[in-house]
């Protein structure tokens, strides 16, 4: 069981230099017919960034950026950063982004499912890059996830994670936050070889709203206690 | 290591909840008077989907892309010469309600037409007010509501046990004496005046969830429903209950939070101009299967809105001589009900009315929790009796209503007919 923190600051403006310069006028250049579409971002801070219950930061502090533009019709499509620390092969920080995209439809009745993919590419020696489809619902303060990976970290396997999330106001900006998920692998267990073909995660905590930033206190679980990422049955 | 790591961690949780709270207390007044000069635009509010930066920290998030939106509201401020005072995402609609002030010299109509037609913006109109039907009359001194619907029998059957109640209102006295415990959740919508108990919010609490045989005041229609007393109207004058007016972005902010609380009943004794965002937020209320009992205006020939608009649960007080088709007739005058102070009054007024049938149907509901609006209007208005020979008045048979649901005999099956004749023209 972990404890984790996380500051989340929303970006009011698009970042206008560096290396996503280009990126960013390329970006501006394909939404700019559709005035009515919406382009946010998030910077983010965690103390330890839990990926499905195992963290992908080594335990330590880890930095988010994401990016995301909604077109009035529900079509999305964003892009996310993080720092990341493997176990193995060596404790250096790579970059790990994902690439997302879908649509989304929204009923009358106040529900609303998406069909999406998302591709998750990490730097350094792992090659640990990998494709991924999921379709969700959500309604009110409730949604679920489905996802599908064919090769899950380049893993022999293929791997379907579900996951079910709530977010319930307790007052005003603050909400408790609550999460389930479980990873189920074909063949083996992801993160320990064994027979033992699914891991559940868990999280709950607690989410203070500000205007322009959020903080987040999260208890993190997972059945596989002291997992890594890569797993160590993943092929080099 | 660990222990310290662990303290900062809840000091900073500390802290963040601390300020939370001190940036609501320092929240900008809107209603200030200046309500009437001021438009409403909806922005679209981004369906629900996966986020990687939100999707592991707080699931789907009404919040995430709230930047965006705020900067599109800024650049139409600017164009059109406008103020934001305030906004309220709205997922049930898919919108973001921002409130702007418009300037003095600025012509209204012709500001939200040309907002109408900006393609950033989802829909705009101008902010409309509303008024609590409602006259405090205490020339009425006898009680009728109890004999008329054989009350304390259909106690004996239902008490809306458990039925979710939404009153949107004016402030309710939460620790008067027939009220105590009563009501189950209490939010105030109204920013910039002080949350207070008001007239006209209490005595519709109290006809529809006043505690019954505590040897105290009144039993309320549905004594034991969970009562949610929303405040979005506010008493201009002090002991006016028909002195209260809302807005348009106050009832919104009301109605989509009972759409969230999971609603099954919404009272609304209120009237006045069509409004398409609450328009809207009705729609989405019926389509979740949630009844509304609005008031009608027996001063307006279609009832006025929200009474005029289709599906909602229209009533008018028994006394109303001119009343559109479909407008069921309840107990309207000589209403004994809690009023503020500790004290207990005579009310009448179709807002009354609509609060009495707000517990007759938390009592049906609680038969039978599923049944959808359309159901319940049915049962009402098929067991209505007609006022006179060919009028179309129909006043509600409660008794005739419960056993209908109930599918078992209601009030000793002695509904007398006599108790049900109208008052004369």
């Amino acid at each position: 069981m972990r404890v984790q923190w996380q500051v989340t600051r929303s970006l009011r403006r698009p970042s206008k230099g560096g290396v996503f310069r280009h990126a960013v006028a390329l970006w501006f250049a394909l939404v700019a017919a559709n005035v009515s579409a919406q382009f946010s971002g998030s910077l983010i801070l965690v103390s330890d960034y839990r990926f499905r219950g195992v963290s992908l930061s080594h335990n330590n502090p880890a930095a988010q950026l994401g990016a995301v533009y909604d077109d009035a019709r529900g079509w999305y499509a964003g892009a996310f950063a993080s720092t990341v620390q493997f176990a193995e092969p060596s404790s250096s920080r790579e970059l790990q982004t994902i690439a997302f995209g879908g649509y989304v439809w929204r009923f009358g009745s106040g529900l609303s499912s998406e069909v999406g993919a998302d591709y998750s590419a990490f730097t350094g020696p792992g090659g640990y890059s990998y494709p991924e489809v999921y379709w969700g619902i959500a309604y009110e303060n409730l949604s679920g996830r489905l996802y599908y990976a064919p090769r899950y970290f380049v893993h022999d396997s293929d791997a379907i994670y579900g996951e079910v999330n709530g977010a319930q106001p307790l007052l005003d900006r603050v909400r408790l936050l609550a999460h389930a998920g479980v990873l189920r692998n074909s063949t083996e267990n992801f993160y320990t070889g064994r027979s033992v073909h699914h891991v559940f995660d868990a999280r709950l905590g607690v989410g203070v709203d500000f205007d322009q930033f959020s903080v987040q206190l999260n208890w993190v679980g997972s059945s596989s206690a002291n997992a890594t990422y890569p797993a160590e049955t993943v092929p080099c | 290591m660990t222990a310290t790591r662990t303290s900062l961690l809840v000091l900073l949780s500390l802290c963040a909840v601390a300020c939370a709270r001190l940036d609501r207390v320092t929240a900008t007044p809107v209603d200030d008077g200046s309500t009437e000069r001021q438009v409403l635009v909806m922005l679209r509010l981004a369906p629900p989907h996966f986020r990687p930066d939100v999707a592991y920290g707080g699931s789907y998030d009404a919040r995430a892309g709230g930047s965006a939106r705020r900067r599109i509201a800024e650049a139409i401020a600017s164009q059109y010469s406008l103020t934001i005072t305030n906004d309220w995402p709205m997922q049930a609609l898919g919108v973001d309600c921002f409130v702007m002030q418009v300037g003095s010299n600025a012509s209204l109509p012709r500001l939200v037409e040309q907002l109408s037609l900006d393609p950033r913006v989802e829909s705009a109109q101008s902010m409309n007010l509303f008024r609590v039907l409602a006259h405090n009359d205490p020339l009425y001194p006898l009680q009728p509501s109890a004999k008329l619907w054989h009350l304390a029998e259909l106690h004996k059957i239902t008490t809306g046990r458990y039925v979710r109640v939404a009153e949107v209102d004016t402030g309710v006295e939460l620790d008067h004496p027939d009220l105590s415990g009563r009501v189950a959740l209490a939010r105030n919508f109204v920013d910039g005046r002080q949350d207070v108990a008001e007239e006209h919010g209490t005595a519709v609490a109290g006809i529809i969830a006043a505690r019954a045989d505590d040897r105290l005041g009144i039993a309320g229609i549905a004594p034991e429903a969970k009562l949610m007393a929303l405040r979005a109207c506010w008493q201009e004058l002090p002991g006016r209950a028909d002195a209260a007016i809302c807005s348009s972005f106050t009832l919104a902010k009301a109605l989509h939070f009972a759409l969230d609380e999971n609603a099954q009943v919404i009272n609304l004794s209120l009237g006045g101009p069509r409004d398409r965002l609450l328009e809207r937020l009705l729609d989405a209320a019926m389509t979740r299967g949630i009844t509304v009992v609005v008031a009608a205006d027996p001063g307006v020939r279609d009832g006025g809105f929200p009474a005029s608009h289709p599906g909602v649960l229209a009533v008018a007080g028994d006394d109303a001589h001119d009343v559109p088709v479909g407008v069921l007739l309840g107990p309207g005058r000589d209403i004994p009900t809690t009023m503020v102070g500790a004290k207990w009054g005579f009310v009448a007024g179709s807002s009354f009315a609509a609060a009495h049938l707000t517990g007759l149907v938390a009592l049906l509901r609680e038969l039978a929790p599923n049944l959808r609006p359309q159901q319940i209007r049915e049962a009402l208005a098929a067991q209505a009796i007609p006022a006179l020979a060919g009028d179309h008045r129909a006043i509600v048979d409660a008794c005739a209503a419960v056993a209908r649901i109930a599918g078992t005999c209601a009030c000793a099956c002695a509904v007398a007919g006599d108790t049900k004749s109208p008052p004369p023209l």
